[in-house]
């Protein structure tokens, strides 16, 4: 187990090192024209080259690619040219915002997506079942983006249940910075009515993008406990006696579990993907957000700082996922 | 005219094909039966049916033309005359959806034209030499994968410029990872099997083992598994278009329409919400069919019927 | 002298609606297994055995379902009584089941001893540290070395016989009145599989327990059992015991079930010719019929009833009729229409 530990430890850093190399290479090394898309076509030379120099562009691309690394190891990227702040800066800002959202998200999926999953494969092909495996399969069928425009249209325009943007409301200031998660921190502070507002803002994008995972979720949980329920185990269990629901439960689910526990860890790198689009819709100040402007700027600094702390992300959740799938199940031996 | 000796020897010929391969016709028969068996592949089957003939067909089907643009009848309610309404720019959506239907599928079939082939090379080489070509090709795949595929396709959409084609290209770069390994794997089982011994004592080459014995095992595998990333494909095209880096002004490509016509949701409410209803239909059709095909290639399922 | 009926089978039919049709598994079933005895039922793969064994306990699995009959247990009518009752006062309690995977039928995330000591805790009301010190004492009774140590471990880490033991541990700990044991040795190693059986026969007189015993393997049977039924394709086709089945088999199927048996003296493996019907379009008459070589005209048109060949002894068979039977051999021979057709 130790050895199984160490080596997934040492494939991470791989990952990350790689990841790292093809951002650089996407960022550097492929784009067209970066300065010309910055200062327009017909910038005088003097203002391109002090650009490219300010960009490092001009160096050969070993030392470009040093540079990157070295700011890299300082969590420096430069400074981004949209919003004329440190790239660091504008992280720590809309990181917690996107796990913030991401959380709130995931326990939505949690909570529906396993007990759906569970009625559905209990009352296997019976109506709760058909029904929730149209509504899962149109889930994960779902384009985020469209989802999330229907909801401002009913919930916002005509409902005006959800508000228009943002994390809180202007007259709302941020709560005491602790962990950037405005519903925890305004808790913390016992400021109640900027939790409510957080929340509020939150709502939207979290139903959109908790719905399509709760899809995979329950899809997940459905399967796996279908697939267990038809084991040899399962029938020891009724033979016993047990209760049927110390069958389901105790036997059925602790077994089905596990590839459940592996699609939340999954579910979440989704989330970073699925960010990218349910904040743009409903304009909710997220990494995702961040990142998208980036690219649509050619902001190559923020672009390879939010792509590097994204790609960071899926890969750590990625390993808490492995790490964990082989600690709860007492048959892997690696 | 053809003689009657030619014509028994060609029905013999086609009596005794009928036998040799029983085996094949009477799976074939059985995946038939289940695939009627099950109405939600059929619904996903009829769908995908559908998209293509608009795909092929949508110059014959479509009422109007889909690019021409009629300003003095911008943003029209849905009528008789436009049954899903007009555009900011006098266009008839039902006619942009229905050409859409072949620019979607056109991005499925290229990108797996380019993910499948390079996958089960890949995957092959690494499953069949191991050794060091086995971890480089896996560890790369490992670093592909450790980005979110959203997130990489836009990345390289945005480096190699916006446009149709550069997205297709992104997406298959973001998807071949999964193939790969899929056909490693399937090459590791297969390798170790008795019958390849076998193969190897008799002294068939190694080339010959690879095409006739592991490949029709892993194409069959990561066909089914394309069909399960179909809808996926359609998906993430419509998001990168969403956001301005895949198809451009004036393509019919869905994920773009709703994109234009998001501004116009409050009062014009059809322009960006028919076109992503028909992305959710393309992906949900691709999906029903996915999962009935993976239902059916099941061995379990096979396996329960006496 | 008259012993006590434990089980009794009476008429039991098990239909399962699959997708090809309706799978006709039990055609009517009766059966009787006395206090005390150890009863064995032999019969071929899909003969319906396992299905017998799965409705006394009223676990038919989907897609099957239990048409008709009844099974009395100490003279209660199992399939009368609800869900709940069966499942508080009859599972676990008063019969219990082991079956043909030991590994795969133990839970693999939990520990073996947890798993007995579960059965113990649900059914005999006991609290969690007497449940423990019991189920080591059961695996010790069961001869498995260092029961500390196995009741810590997991049952991936067992070989085969020694989770057929815990298996055994488990069903014998509540100490039911039946045992009903669904092919416990066939997929063990032959020398394992004499000492499970051996074993099993110790514990079940020590127990006082009675036990159904399914298999397909008459040798396995004879060793063993006191009783015997012989199922073909749904249908109980003779029950004797040990003794009158072997040396004096009356039933074609059960004769070609012996000669079978490979032996010194045999060259040859005799086979029963044919194979297994179909249960969806089973064959009309005698299930048994296509592939009998003493097949007549009648064993096609009507089921045999069964009938009594000495004390103990019963068979369902026309030839045995024919022989012993007041009916015409007229009626063996033609049918209402005269018409002589061969099987």
């Amino acid at each position: 187990m130790v050895k199984y530990v160490i080596k997934r430890l040492i494939l991470f850093v791989i990952v990350i090192f790689g990841v790292v190399t093809i951002t650089f290479f996407i960022s550097h090394v492929i784009p067209a024209d970066p300065v010309g898309a910055i200062l327009g076509e017909n910038a005088p030379q003097e203002l391109v080259e002090k650009m490219e120099r300010q960009l490092g562009l001009d160096l050969p691309l070993g030392q470009q690619y040093t540079r990157y690394l070295k700011g890299l190891i300082n969590w420096n990227f430069g400074i981004s040219l949209r919003t004329q702040k440190q790239v660091s800066e504008d992280l720590r800002v809309y990181f917690p915002a996107t796990i913030e959202l991401a959380l709130l998200a995931l326990l939505i999926a949690i909570i529906f997506g396993i007990s759906i999953g569970i009625i559905s494969a209990v009352k296997r092909n019976q109506w709760p079942d058909n029904a929730s495996r149209v509504f899962s399969l149109v889930g994960i069928s779902m384009p985020a983006f469209w989802l999330g425009l229907l909801f401002i249209l009913i919930l916002y325009y005509h409902l005006g249940l959800i508000p228009a943007g943002g994390r809180l409301s202007p007259s709302i200031s941020s709560p005491p910075m602790v962990s950037g998660l405005y519903l925890l921190d305004s808790l913390i502070a016992g400021q109640f009515r900027t939790f409510w507002d957080a929340l509020y803002h939150l709502l939207g994008p979290a139903l959109v993008l908790g719905w399509i995972q709760t899809a995979y979720i329950c899809r997940v949980t459905r399967s796996s406990m279908l697939e267990v329920l038809n084991e040899e185990y399962i029938r020891t269990a009724r033979v016993k006696g047990l209760k049927e629901k110390v069958v389901i439960f105790k036997h059925a689910f602790r077994n089905a579990s596990i590839p459940v526990l592996t699609m939340i860890g999954i579910s979440f790198g989704y989330m970073l993907e699925g960010s990218v689009l349910t904040e743009t819709v409903f304009g909710y100040p997220g990494l995702g957000r961040y990142a998208v402007n980036s690219f649509l700027s050619l902001d190559l600094n923020a672009v390879i700082g939010s792509v590097t702390l994204i790609a960071i992300c899926y890969a750590l959740s990625n390993l808490i996922v492995d790490l964990l799938y082989a600690a709860l199940d007492p048959r892997i031996k690696y | 005219m053809v003689s009657n000796l030619a014509k028994e020897n060609f029905q013999n010929w086609i009596a005794s094909w009928g036998k040799r391969h029983s085996s094949e016709i009477s799976d074939f028969k059985e995946t038939v039966y289940l695939i009627r068996k099950s109405p939600l592949t059929m619904v996903g089957l009829a769908v995908i049916l559908i998209l293509t003939i608009m795909a092929i067909f949508a110059p014959y089907i479509a009422p109007y033309d889909p690019v021409t643009m009629h300003l003095d009848n911008r943003l029209a309610s849905p009528s008789r005359a436009h049954l899903l309404g007009t555009d900011e720019l006098g266009r008839d959506i039902l006619s942009r959806i229905i050409y859409g239907a072949g620019v979607a599928l056109k991005i499925v079939l290229i990108v797996l034209a380019i993910d499948l082939p390079l996958g089960i090379l890949l995957g092959l080489a690494a499953g069949y030499f191991g050794g060091w070509i086995d971890e480089i090709i896996m560890r790369t795949a490992d670093i592909f994968m450790a980005f979110p595929r959203l997130i990489l396709a836009m990345a390289i959409g945005t480096a190699l410029g916006p446009s149709l084609r550069n997205t297709m290209i992104a997406i298959a770069l973001t998807m071949w990872p999964v193939y790969a390994r899929l056909a490693r794997g399937e090459t590791l089982s297969i390798k170790e099997r008795t019958f390849i011994e076998a193969e190897r004592a008799l002294g068939t080459s190694n080339f010959r083992i690879l095409v006739f014995n592991i490949l029709p095992i892993c194409i069959s595998t990561l066909i089914v598994r394309a069909t399960l990333d179909m809808g996926n494909i359609i998906r993430i095209a419509a998001g990168m278009s969403f956001l301005g880096l895949g198809a451009q002004p004036p393509t019919p490509d869905w994920g773009l329409m709703v994109s234009t016509g998001r501004n116009f949701l409050v009062n014009q409410w059809w322009v960006p919400t028919f076109p992503g209803f028909a992305i959710l239909l393309a992906v949900f059709g691709f999906n029903l069919l996915g999962d009935g095909i993976r239902d059916i290639s099941d061995p379990h399922l096979r396996r329960g019927r006496q | 002298m008259a012993k006590e009926i434990l089980l009794e089978i009476k008429d039991l039919r098990v239909n399962f609606y699959t997708y090809r049709g309706v799978v006709k598994a039990l055609n009517g079933v009766n059966l009787k297994i006395y206090e005390g005895e150890f009863f064995g039922l032999v019969g071929e793969t899909g003969c319906g055995k396992s299905v017998t064994a799965s409705a006394v306990l009223n676990l038919v699995q989907n897609p099957g379902k239990i048409e008709e009959g009844e099974i009395f247990f100490k003279e209660k009518n199992l399939l009368k009584m609800n869900k709940e009752e069966i499942r508080e006062k009859i599972r676990g309690k008063e019969i219990t089941m082991i079956m043909q995977y030991p590994i795969a039928a133990l839970n693999p995330v939990m520990n073996n001893g947890d798993q007995i000591a579960e059965a113990l805790i649900a059914n005999k009301n006991m609290n969690e540290s007497e449940a423990r010190k019991r189920t080591i004492k059961l695996l010790r009774e069961v001869n498995i070395p260092e029961p500390e140590k196995i009741a810590r471990q997991f049952p991936h880490q067992l070989s085969g016989g020694m989770a057929q033991r815990v298996m055994i541990a488990m069903m014998l700990s509540t100490e039911p009145s039946l045992l009903i044991a669904d092919e416990p040795t066939t997929a063990l190693d032959v020398s394992i599989q004499a000492q499970v059986l051996s074993l099993l026969k110790d514990l079940i007189s020590k127990h006082k327990a009675t036990v159904l015993l399914i298999t397909h393997d008459l040798s396995v049977v004879a060793e063993t059992c006191s009783r015997v039924g012989v199922m073909y394709a749904g249908d109980m086709v003779e029950v004797g015991t040990v003794d009158q089945i072997i040396n004096n088999p009356q039933h074609p199927y059960t004769k070609g079930l012996i000669k079978a048996i490979p032996s010194d003296q045999s060259k040859e493996l005799v086979e029963i010719r044919g194979s297994v019907p179909d249960l969806v379009n089973p064959p009309s008459g005698c299930r048994f019929h296509p592939r009998c070589d003493y097949a007549k005209p009648i064993c096609k048109k009507e089921k045999p009833q069964v009938l009594q060949v000495e004390k103990d002894h019963m068979t369902a068979c026309f030839l045995y009729e024919e022989r012993h039977d007041k009916r015409s051999k007229e009626e063996y021979k033609g049918g209402a229409n005269g018409r002589a057709d061969s099987a």
